[in-house]
């Protein structure tokens, strides 16, 4: 179990006229090894929660376990440096925090942070930018002469280049353009699979991370109102639509094509290339269905 | 860092001063200055503090709230207060210590400089709490018109004063995020050694900078695609009313000066 929650809240400015609840109750488990996909409308508390993942806010009320890490409401926390870490946090818009003179020495800043030695910290920048995609001649270039996409890739190594357990990116896809957003998330698909790191993505575009998600959370006001994988999710796209999440189309139109030919009990199809066959096959189905029964009048 | 830094949030409480013409706030406030200037011994001050609690009872704000105001400037408060206590001299000695004195007189000099301090801070923040910076712009637009007479540049000014006001949060949000960025890589003010602190500095101070200097160019393209002009005559969304409150309000502040004058003689 990578992190598990019991009833935690958390309120912004607690105890001030600026008091402001953010996450109400929650409780839930995630596993280690995971692709966990967090989806809901602004003001969800989808940030909030992700920033409990590495003690960077103390819940209100509750208790937060993070690999072995407890942070309890009211208490003192532990010492969070090795948390830190372990959970690796890229931020919206992480290209922001970009602040040294080469590319080079702003991926190293995390693992130097962490006490990496100088020779290592160049060896796994180097390794963080060509897993991201980049090329190695970017390591002397200054990273404000980049552009956003490569700086957004640069900032989401320089994440990497501590080598945390636990990945966790907020919006890691926003105003990216189709194909980088494409290779980003089969980047944190390889991350997962091959490097068995957990996998943590907040995201407004849930058809971005739908291929790879294996769970799925449902925020809303600061309250977790689904857990569970995309074909689970299928079966409560109408509560989850009411509720005023944008479902991809996918779930959309699968859950409209079962309807229409009784196919609810069959695993969902949620890639257009899966979507496709079995749209193909429902209509061979009732071709033959018809030539049947046009013959046998 | 946004619960230290009050200054510049209001707090909305609905009261009576909060509606009041923000021409009227400005103008009573400079007269609560002058008038503070003008105390000088214990009488003055103590109908003074009854004056601003009074007001700041009016605006149904937690008075702990205009307290923690001038907590920021404690350092420059004590500083007053020392340097006053040392300097000024008198007549009856309250501490003595070789041939260095301390005299009753600069005991009390500077306890009243150091309560002038704290209340002029505290006061003024019932500027900022009970009027948000939009509205404020626009009284101080009001109060430096007649000024535009002689030449000075009223409309740039309050424009580039309402522009820092309008983004003092939004920066204060942002360097918050970045810290919280940077910390997430390791580099967390509170765990770090002092020798550490100064890189995580420049870890902050780039980054915000940047962002100033984006902000500033996204505001410039946004209004020259409006078709702002400075110093073009502008029509008002919230058009300012001054009515009978208004002038009590500002009549107020006259008296204080005038009880204070004449208690001086």
């Amino acid at each position: 179990m990578a992190i598990v929650f019991e009833e935690v809240s958390f309120a912004y400015g607690a105890g001030s006229v600026w008091h402001h609840g953010a996450l109400d109750h929650i409780s839930l488990t995630l596993e280690e090894g995971g692709f966990i996909g967090i989806a809901g409308e602004t003001g969800s508390g989808k940030s909030t929660f992700m920033q409990h993942l590495n003690g960077l806010l103390k819940p209100t009320e509750g208790k937060v376990k993070v690999l072995d890490v407890t942070i309890e409401a009211g208490e003192k926390s532990p010492k969070l440096t090795e948390l830190r870490r372990r959970v690796g946090l890229v931020f919206q818009f992480p290209e922001h925090q970009l602040f040294e003179d080469t590319v080079e020495k702003d991926i190293m800043f995390g693992p130097l942070n962490f006490g990496v030695p100088v020779e290592e910290a160049k060896q796994r920048a180097s390794k963080a930018l060509q897993m991201v995609g980049l090329s190695d001649e970017l390591l002397p270039r200054n990273p404000f002469q980049l552009s956003g996409g490569q700086m957004r890739k640069v900032a989401i190594a320089s994440v990497l280049a501590m080598d945390p357990q636990v990945i966790v990116l907020d919006e890691p896809t926003a105003t990216l353009d189709p194909k980088s957003r494409a290779e980003l998330a089969e980047l944190l698909n390889l991350m997962c699979q091959k490097e068995g790191k957990t996998v943590i993505v907040v995201t407004h575009r849930m058809e971005d991370m739908l291929p790879y998600a294996d769970e799925w959370l449902v925020m809303k006001k600061g309250r977790v109102i689904f857990q569970g994988t995309a074909s689970e999710m299928v079966g409560h796209s109408v509560q989850l639509a009411e509720q005023g999440l944008a479902l991809p189309a996918s779930i959309t139109y699968w859950s409209q094509l079962a309807t229409r030919f009784g196919l609810e009990d069959e695993a969902p199809q949620l890639t257009a290339k899966a979507l496709a066959e079995r749209i193909g096959g429902v209509i061979r189905d009732q071709r033959d269905q018809g030539a049947s029964e046009g013959g046998s009048s | 860092m946004r619960n230290r830094l009050l200054f510049g949030r209001t707090i909305d409480t609905g009261s009576w001063i909060h509606h009041l013409d923000p021409r009227a706030k400005i103008t009573g406030m400079v007269l609560y200055l002058i008038a503070l200037l003008l105390v000088r011994t214990w009488i003055p001050l103590a109908i003074a503090v009854i004056f601003s609690i009074l007001y700041m009872l009016a605006t149904k704000i937690q008075l702990r709230y205009f307290a923690k105001a001038a907590k920021p400037l404690w350092i420059i408060i004590v500083f007053i207060f020392i340097i006053q206590t040392l300097t000024i001299g008198g007549e009856h000695i309250l501490f003595q210590l070789g041939g260095f004195k301390i005299y009753v007189e600069g005991f009390s000099a500077g306890l009243i400089s150091a309560l002038r301090m704290t209340l002029l801070v505290s006061f003024t923040a019932i500027l900022t709490f009970t009027t948000t910076p939009g509205v404020l712009n626009q009284g101080l637009d009001g109060v430096l018109k007649p000024l535009k007479k002689i030449g000075v540049p009223s409309d740039r000014l309050t424009l580039m004063l309402g522009i820092s006001l309008r983004f003092i949060p939004t920066i204060l949000d942002e360097t918050q995020k970045i810290m919280m960025a940077q910390a997430a890589r390791g580099a967390d003010v509170k765990e770090l050694p002092w020798k550490e602190k100064g890189k995580l500095l420049i870890s902050l101070l780039v980054p915000v900078t940047v962002g100033a200097f984006r902000r500033a160019e996204d505001l410039v393209l946004s209004m020259e695609s409006r078709g702002y002009v400075v110093g073009q005559p502008r029509t008002q969304f919230r058009q300012p009313h001054w009515g009978i409150r208004e002038t009590l309000f500002t009549a107020s502040y006259v008296l204080l000066i005038g009880i204070v004058i004449f208690l001086r003689f």
